[in-house]
């Protein structure tokens, strides 16, 4: 009999544990919020000057936490088995996505141009959003002083697989780091840029359950170009 | 007379909160707290042996220790003397399943929020059921 202490836990265990983290995280989390909301509004015009910058850090800090719990629990549902694949198609979850992030895109000015047409995949339309919208999102955080393009592209891979890549003109990642991005927890710029450090590693999380890979190709027009590999819906 | 409620909750941040919004929105009212699923059921079941009065309203969170509230409501709703009692189903739980469960049993969903604006409507749901029932 194998010792259980030195096999690695079933993914479904991975995934128990963290929807459980989640939800007992989001429990004291919301307590703080809500409290915290609760003394603004029925002491503010008491409070010091002093006191009020503690309470907005507070505030601040709860908010942090609330991003990272959400980011954890979006990579839970990424461990989650897709049960539900059939013919997603592509150019309908992008469309989903761009919906999604609209506030940022408006935001920041930015361009997302797919390219017509786009395939469909062999994945659920929900775990194909969750995908091109981690990898959207991190062309939108890290888009440099321009406005941002992102260009969607696709092509037949190998295997009868498509190769959907994204490619952006911001501030692009050093040859160095470009396997440090899909680790979780790893944020290159530090507290620069908002985020748990989790949004590739999902990505990679997804990609490779659908027998797929993702990497990052050395862009021409400088930027980044994130690619990854999924099974077609048409073999 | 003061309506009757019974807020079954184990985490004592959202009593508090809970019973500020009462506070604030109903004013009057006797509330008695039970932290968990089993304590719950025994109440229930000495309100059907009529030892114990009838609430006027429940309010119920979803993951509890020892008997889930699911369970709570299910025993609630398949009693024909606790049938009748409104339920509001507090919760973190922002799941599809969760909320189709709590309109099955006919009770109320509301999923608890991180600002304290929204949470405090839930002092603005009890009212309503309490004074103005419509069932």
């Amino acid at each position: 009999m194998s010792d259980i202490c030195t096999q690695e836990p079933a993914v479904s265990d991975q995934r128990h544990f963290l929807d459980r983290l989640v939800h007992d995280l989001r429990e004291p989390l919301r307590t703080i919020e809500v409290y915290s909301g609760l003394l603004s509004e029925e002491s503010g015009e008491q409070l010091t000057p002093e006191s009020r910058k503690s309470l907005t850090e507070i505030l601040r800090g709860a908010s942090q936490i609330h991003k990272l719990v959400d980011s954890i629990s979006s990579y839970a549902m990424a461990l989650a088995p897709d049960d539900r694949k059939s013919e997603a198609s592509v150019q309908l979850a992008l469309r989903v996505v761009m919906v999604n992030l609209k506030g940022q895109i408006e935001a920041c000015h930015a361009q997302v141009m797919p390219q017509d047409p786009l395939p469909k995949v062999n994945m659920s339309l929900e775990r194909l959003i969750q995908l091109l919208q981690c990898v959207l999102e991190n062309s939108l955080k890290f888009r440099g002083d321009r406005p941002p393009i992102l260009r969607v592209s696709a092509e037949r891979g190998e295997h009868d697989q498509w190769v959907i890549c994204v490619e952006d003109n911001g501030l692009g990642i050093d040859p160095d780091d470009v396997a440090t991005v899909f680790r979780p927890f790893e944020r290159l710029h530090g507290c620069e840029y908002p985020g748990a450090g989790l949004g590739l590693t999902i990505c990679r999380t997804i990609v490779e359950s659908h027998g797929g890979r993702v990497w990052i190709d050395p862009n021409p027009r400088a930027g980044t170009m994130i690619c990854f590999s999924v099974p077609g819906a048409d073999p | 007379m003061k309506p009757r409620i019974i807020l079954i909750e184990d985490n004592l941040g959202d009593v508090g909160i809970i019973r500020r919004a009462l506070d604030r929105h109903v004013k009057s009212y006797h509330l008695e707290v039970i932290h968990n699923g089993s304590d719950a059921l025994r109440l229930f079941q000495s309100v059907e042996s009529e030892a114990q009065a009838m609430p006027d309203l429940v309010v119920l969170d979803l993951n509890l220790p020892r008997v889930p509230g699911k369970r709570v409501l299910r025993y609630l709703r398949e009693s024909s003397r606790l049938c009748a009692i409104p339920v509001i189903v507090a919760t973190s739980s922002d799941a599809v399943a969760d909320r189709s469960d709590a309109i099955q049993y006919h009770a109320t969903f509301f999923t608890k929020p991180s600002d304290v604006g929204s949470f405090m409507k839930i002092g603005e749901l009890v009212a309503e059921k309490v004074f103005k029932p419509s069932r």
